[in-house]
């Protein structure tokens, strides 16, 4: 009876995993496959005809670019002021959406703050283009009504134009985190907030001890994902400055889409972003570690 | 036994009849496959911009009446995406019979083996097939003829004819000095505030025409015999010298960060009275400028202490044959005519291209064309001709110009450091030598 059992339950197994293979397959082939290939690639030098072995060469080629190490730098600096634009606006505005959320037209609001999210990157990127453009700047011409002067946003010899950059990138993402956020505050019972009245607690102390308590699983999430996302982000950057002026605003994906894409240097590229994939794995699992280091104790 | 026999040798008989039937079947499908050879479809990759279409079009129409067996299947991409396609689909083995090919990549295309070499097609043609072209050349990396011009693009000047006008200037400049004092007489400031609001010249930091017109003026090479990059030689120290003075005093003050969409949009907006670049954009300014603005084109100037050598800058786009086509014959064909001499005319005559072909150079929609004629004229007149592209180091120098102009024009580098680290890195991406 049991190694009937024991059949029929195998047989159950065998067919679940017959079920999952074509998703299995598919998953792979989009991402192992790339992978591997990318890896590969970064062995060989393929800017000529020849595809040669070459070993190592490439790293020890990136790993001695100086213009990759500052592109780094550019990333980190990019994704770390621009994660803390997204964070930071984000959750301000879904404890205010949160606060207001029985008012009239408070869902008019919710949607008006997440339209940025919403918009097409190119026209985005087009409609940033115009308002920091170096020489037609609508912001510098806003500044110029209130008798200030404008500023060289992306055509500064300074940190100005990456902060600029990141600046615009904060924008159109905050809305990811708010409204993430903003689920998560809804979900938490009244009861919690009116027994701690109830107790004397402050508002501070309600924030600190009920509702960020209450969002740090989802902040630990949110952060992660959006942690990735920013450090390998390229298309603004791109249509903007292109790295320029003088690398200011070289990033580490326009920086290896410039030499694979102007210098035809696939081996090289694929070097490049193996070291990024690489940065990225040890970045984000410190982040989580550091993140739910309180859920690895407990 | 008998009947064992009889079996045996029915079965070998079956066996034969099956093997003969197959082979007819092959045979038959063999033959169907030769007459179906005869009608060929080729695919092509273009990029579709201005007012090529209806040229592309007339020269496939005129194309496929000729060769009837022909059918031109024109897969069209937008022009910033084509590189990238080309490179990765080169990467896949995944090109098509023939490709239109952007002069950014050409090299590293023939350098990595994608395009087919042609020398043994054109040896056919004879002498007076390549001597026709305003300019052709050999790849530097595979010393063959990979690809073949088809729509030359001389670098030259756009003026707005009545800011000129205001400040004077009616006679076109001849020379480097002339031209800086056209500069200056246009750089003004239009409302009185003390500030200059219309500059006397516009120009993007990459690709830029200015430049190329400098370097080729100057006498400037962008090679030494050996190999290296020779834009640290002092002609090009000059050339270079002569921009940045140019774009500091009179261009506006962030041209340093100018990409050919800044630079056209100071200029289209009645912002600068002078832009300088290449002759496709003929139909760009005249659907865009500021409507009521006369606007002309007029040729690169030159350098007063090399008067005799009167030198142009030619960049162009080409068409090349994938190595990996099924139909060579055919696909040459097809280059051979859209680069030949007959869709040369229709190109002039209907997007207002400048022609590539010698033969083309005096019909009348060139001589008597103001858009066209100056270019024609420059390219006609050149004793020598600056094909930038032409240049193993091409690439890597249209990837470091901007930064090192840039580098010159924030004061962080002479304009001898500049060029020196220029050529440092070119060397090292082109040659691996430092």
């Amino acid at each position: 009876m049991f190694t009937l059992l024991l059949k029929k339950r195998r047989k159950k197994i065998s067919s679940g995993y017959l079920f999952i293979v074509p998703g299995v397959a598919f998953v792979l082939f989009l991402t192992i496959y790339p992978l591997v290939n990318a890896i590969k690639m970064s062995f060989f030098n393929l800017s000529s005809g020849n595809n040669i072995f070459v070993g190592f060469l490439n790293y020890q080629k990136a790993f001695q670019d100086q213009t990759m190490w500052l592109s780094m730098a550019h990333s980190f600096y990019f994704t770390i002021f621009s994660v803390s634009l997204h964070f930071l606006f984000g959750l301000g505005l879904a404890l205010l959406l949160n606060s207001v959320k029985e008012y009239k037209g408070s869902s008019i609001c919710r949607g008006l703050l997440f339209l940025p999210w919403l918009f097409s990157s190119a026209v985005w990127c087009v409609t940033w283009q115009l308002i920091l453009h170096p020489q037609f700047s609508i912001l510098n011409e806003i500044f110029n009504v209130f008798g200030l002067k404008g500023l060289n946003w992306i055509s500064a010899d300074s940190l100005l134009p990456l902060t600029s950059l990141s600046i615009v990138n904060g924008w159109k993402f905050f809305p990811f985190h708010m409204i993430m956020y903003f689920a998560v505050l809804q979900s938490i019972p009244k009861e919690l907030y009116e027994a701690a009245s109830i107790d004397g607690a402050s508002g501070n102390q309600k924030f600190f001890y009920i509702t960020l308590p209450s969002l740090y699983h989802t902040i630990a999430i949110v952060l992660t994902i959006d942690t990735i996302g920013t450090f390998h982000y390229f298309d603004l950057i791109w249509i903007l400055t292109q790295g320029g002026p003088m690398n200011r605003t070289e990033v580490l994906s326009t920086y290896i889409y410039r030499k694979v894409f102007t210098l035809g240097n696939f081996g090289y590229g694929s070097a490049m972003s193996v070291i990024l994939i690489v940065i990225l794995i040890a970045f984000i699992t410190l982040y989580i570690k550091i993140l739910l280091k309180g859920e690895f104790e407990g | 036994m008998k009947k064992e026999n009889i079996l045996i040798k029915s079965n070998i008989m079956l066996l034969m009849l099956i093997l003969a039937l197959s082979l007819v079947f092959c045979g038959l499908f063999t033959f169907n496959n030769f007459a179906q050879a005869k009608n060929v479809t080729l695919t092509v990759w273009e990029w579709d911009m201005n007012e090529r279409p209806e040229a592309v079009k007339a020269i496939i129409a005129a194309f496929e009446k000729k060769y009837p067996n022909i059918t031109i299947n024109m897969e069209t991409t937008d022009f910033n995406a084509m590189a990238n396609k080309q490179l990765i689909a080169g990467e896949a083995d995944a090109l098509p019979d023939c490709l239109e090919v952007p002069g950014s990549i050409i090299q590293t295309m023939a350098k990595r083996g994608n395009l087919m070499n042609l020398d043994s097609f054109i040896e056919k043609e004879g002498k007076q097939f390549i001597d026709d072209f305003a300019f052709v050349w050999k790849d530097p990396w595979t010393k063959h003829y990979n690809y073949l011009p088809w729509r030359v693009c001389p670098a030259g000047f756009y003026r707005i004819v009545d800011y000129w006008d205001e400040a004077g200037c009616t006679v076109e400049p001849w020379t480097w000095e002339e031209f800086e004092e056209v500069a200056k007489k246009t750089t003004v400031d239009t409302n009185g505030d003390g500030e200059v609001d219309r500059y006397g010249i516009v120009d993007t930091m990459t690709y830029g025409s200015l430049y190329f017109m400098a370097l080729a003026s100057f006498g400037a090479k962008f090679e030494n015999e050996d190999g290296t990059s020779a834009l640290n030689s002092p002609e090009a120290i000059r050339a270079t010298k002569e921009v940045i003075k140019i774009m500091k005093n009179y261009g506006p003050p962030n041209i340093a960060v100018f990409g050919p969409k800044e630079a056209r949009d100071v200029f289209l907006s009645g912002k600068a009275a002078t832009i300088a670049a290449a002759s496709f954009m003929n139909p760009i300014i005249a659907s865009g400028i500021v409507p009521g603005l006369k606007w002309k084109p007029f040729s690169c100037p030159l350098d007063i202490n090399n008067f005799r050598k009167r030198t142009a800058v030619g960049d162009a786009e080409v068409y090349a044959i994938s190595k990996n086509t099924k139909h060579p014959e055919e696909a040459w064909e097809f280059v051979k005519f859209i680069c030949g001499p007959e869709a040369d005319a229709i190109v002039v005559k209907k997007s207002k291209g400048v022609p590539s072909h010698k033969s083309n150079a005096n019909i009348s929609e060139v001589t008597e064309d103001p858009l066209i004629r100056p270019f024609a004229n420059m390219l006609a007149m050149a004793e020598h001709v600056l094909v930038p592209m032409a240049n193993k180091s091409f690439p890597s120098f249209i990837d470091h110009e901007q930064e090192t102009l840039q580098k010159i024009l924030y004061g962080k580098a002479t304009v001898e450091e500049a060029l020196n680290e220029l050529v440092e890195k070119i060397n090292q991406d082109t040659l691996n030598v430092k």
